[in-house]
């Protein structure tokens, strides 16, 4: 029967992966593609650094699809695509003779979740003491980005740095910062 | 709330990045926004990284939307698709010609949905709202203006004024109950209020926040809905389509009962994202129904300020504080002080500005700059 609403808008992405063992419709693989195609094809074009050759591998990877997920059990089914759309990339270039690091398809981050006991105000100090005891760069980073919502751009002006540098300042400073207050018992992974 | 938000921001599952976001990336607006929702994620930062560095535009994307659909065939935009759309274009296309035969701008109105209901933007039906003012028109024909003078909606945030003291204080403080405001002669005639007085209280009231923007809490004196127009389904309850799908959902224009906090919600939320025309049009929608609400009056003339219309935004800010209402008082003055610099009415922004420096409040060290500046 056809319809003409996304019978799947309203499914979760992780219970998506679980209706490929049942069928694996093409209205299935078109709700993923409206999710994810763009953020597919970004990863492509991150590595590959082509368009025809991103296309080319995000359509192969819908070829596969299917197959893969009546295989395997996906709990987290976007963390999954990304490391198989990742690992697709990676295995072009291998082809290709250009040296790269392959990815445990295994190793499914979970979305971080905090704790609800960390919510409450009087922490906010905690979270502070955190943030100053990071590396120079990565707390002045944090710092702009989060508490004054500059933008790469803004950080990039403003500390002289590259912005890619101010990437991964942020990024390094937030899992740091993540690493801290776990030691603090204040988040627990879902 | 403040700790809460920090800590949802920085490491709370935010959702994956749309293309609408990453095309707006890619047009250098929102960027910490986007940025930020990037960084929740290693899917969403590697695939705007790869959108960013390539510097192809996600508008490229129809190529391989091209190639799905011919290889699935998709059922997304398979040809019952096709149909739905034609039937629901020409049910409200008949609609709208028999209710509003005179008025040239529905019609165009409705050209624009259809193609905002082309396959590569599914724009959910309630986004599509029907107006037909002139004042619309005005407002659709306008342009934000450049990025340095824009007033960015993040920069009057609860937030925003974590790490900035002064800030902080001035919004945090537990709620002032009035201010008394000595008026000097000069800027006297700049504020409403009888000649022969010189002192004025300003009264302020309740506060409450959404999208954490400032707001004045109506809650207990806004009764009446604000009417909406909105394309509604007709037909099969939404339960039953399911069973029933070879029934078209017929679909006709509704005048639809919104709350004013709902409707107030929905349009700051437009407001945060700097889509000021819309904004607009909504605070005029509340000023149709509540001609003396401060909210619509003062983020409705911020939409007009940063549209490029001065002398209205001007016209909004006068009317955004006034003494029973003060909360709002020392921003309108300053954005207003503001507007008459872009309008080159250097004298009385100078005056305004005096004020605003010799208050101590807020914005008196930034008004001092400034006035240095002029000088």
């Amino acid at each position: 029967m056809k319809r003409s609403k996304r019978k799947y808008q309203k499914i979760s992405d992780n219970e998506l992966a679980s209706y490929f063992k049942d069928n694996s419709s093409n209205e299935l693989l078109s709700e993923i593609y409206l999710r994810f195609g763009h953020l597919m094809m970004g990863t492509c074009l991150k590595y590959l650094k082509n368009k025809e050759e991103a296309e080319d591998t995000v359509m192969e990877l819908f070829e596969v699809l299917p197959q893969k997920l009546q295989k395997h059990t996906v709990e987290h089914f976007k963390s999954w695509l990304y490391m198989t759309t990742k690992n697709a990339c990676l295995m072009r270039l291998r082809k290709k003779n250009i040296p790269s690091q392959e990815i445990d398809e295994r190793i499914h981050a979970a979305p971080e979740e905090i704790n609800t006991k960390f919510l409450e105000e009087e922490k906010y100090s905690t979270l502070e003491e955190a943030v100053e005891n990071l590396k120079e760069e990565q707390k002045t980073a944090v710092r702009l980005f989060y508490f004054k919502r500059q933008s790469y751009q803004e950080i990039s002006k403003n500390m002289n740095l590259p912005i890619k540098k101010v990437k991964s300042a942020i990024q390094n400073g937030k899992r740091n910062l993540k690493l801290k207050l776990e030691k603090n018992d204040n988040f627990k992974s879902a | 709330m403040i700790i809460l938000n920090l800590l949802n921001r920085i490491f709370g599952h935010r959702g994956s990045l749309s293309r609408d976001e990453i095309s707006s990336y890619q047009k250098k607006k929102n960027t910490h926004d986007i940025e930020e929702k990037s960084l929740s994620d290693d899917f969403d930062s590697d695939a705007i990284d790869g959108w960013t560095d390539s510097g192809i535009p996600i508008e490229e994307m129809s190529s391989l939307d091209e190639m799905f659909q011919s290889k699935y065939n998709s059922s997304v935009w398979s040809s019952s698709t096709i149909l739905f759309f034609t039937l629901f274009f020409i049910v409200s296309g008949v609609i709208l010609t028999f209710t509003y035969t005179s008025n040239q701008h529905d019609e165009t109105q409705l050209v624009e949905v259809k193609e905002n209901r082309q396959p590569n933007t599914i724009i959910p039906i309630d986004a599509i709202e029907h107006s037909t003012s002139e004042e619309d028109k005005v407002i659709n024909s306008l342009e934000t203006i450049s990025k340095e003078k824009e007033v960015q909606p993040s920069s009057l945030k609860r937030i925003a004024s974590t790490s900035d003291s002064d800030k902080s204080d001035t919004i945090q403080n537990t709620p002032i109950d009035q201010v008394t405001v000595t008026i000097s002669p000069e800027v006297q005639s700049n504020i409403p209020v009888e000649e022969n007085r010189n002192t004025l209280v300003y009264h302020f009231v309740d506060e409450f926040y959404l999208h954490d923007f400032k707001l004045i809490d109506y809650r207990k004196f806004r009764d009446a809905p604000i009417k909406k127009r909105k394309l509604v389904p007709a037909g099969t309850p939404a339960d039953q389509e399911y069973y029933e799908s070879e029934d078209q959902e017929d679909f006709v224009w509704k005048d639809i009962d919104i709350s004013y906090v709902d409707y107030l919600d929905e349009t700051m939320s437009y407001f945060e994202k700097s889509n000021y025309k819309k904004a607009l049009k909504r605070c005029n929608v509340i000023l149709t129904t509540y001609e003396d609400d401060i909210n619509a009056h003062f983020y409705g003339g911020l939409c007009y300020y940063n549209l490029g219309q001065y002398e209205k935004a001007i016209t909004h800010f006068e009317k955004s504080y006034n003494l029973e209402f003060g909360n709002f008082r020392q921003e309108a003055i300053w954005f207003k002080a503001k507007a008459l610099i872009e309008m080159t009415e250097l004298e009385k922004a100078k005056q305004l500005l005096q004020q605003i420096a010799s208050e101590n409040k807020f914005y008196a060290k930034e008004a001092s700059s400034l006035l240095q500046k002029l000088k």
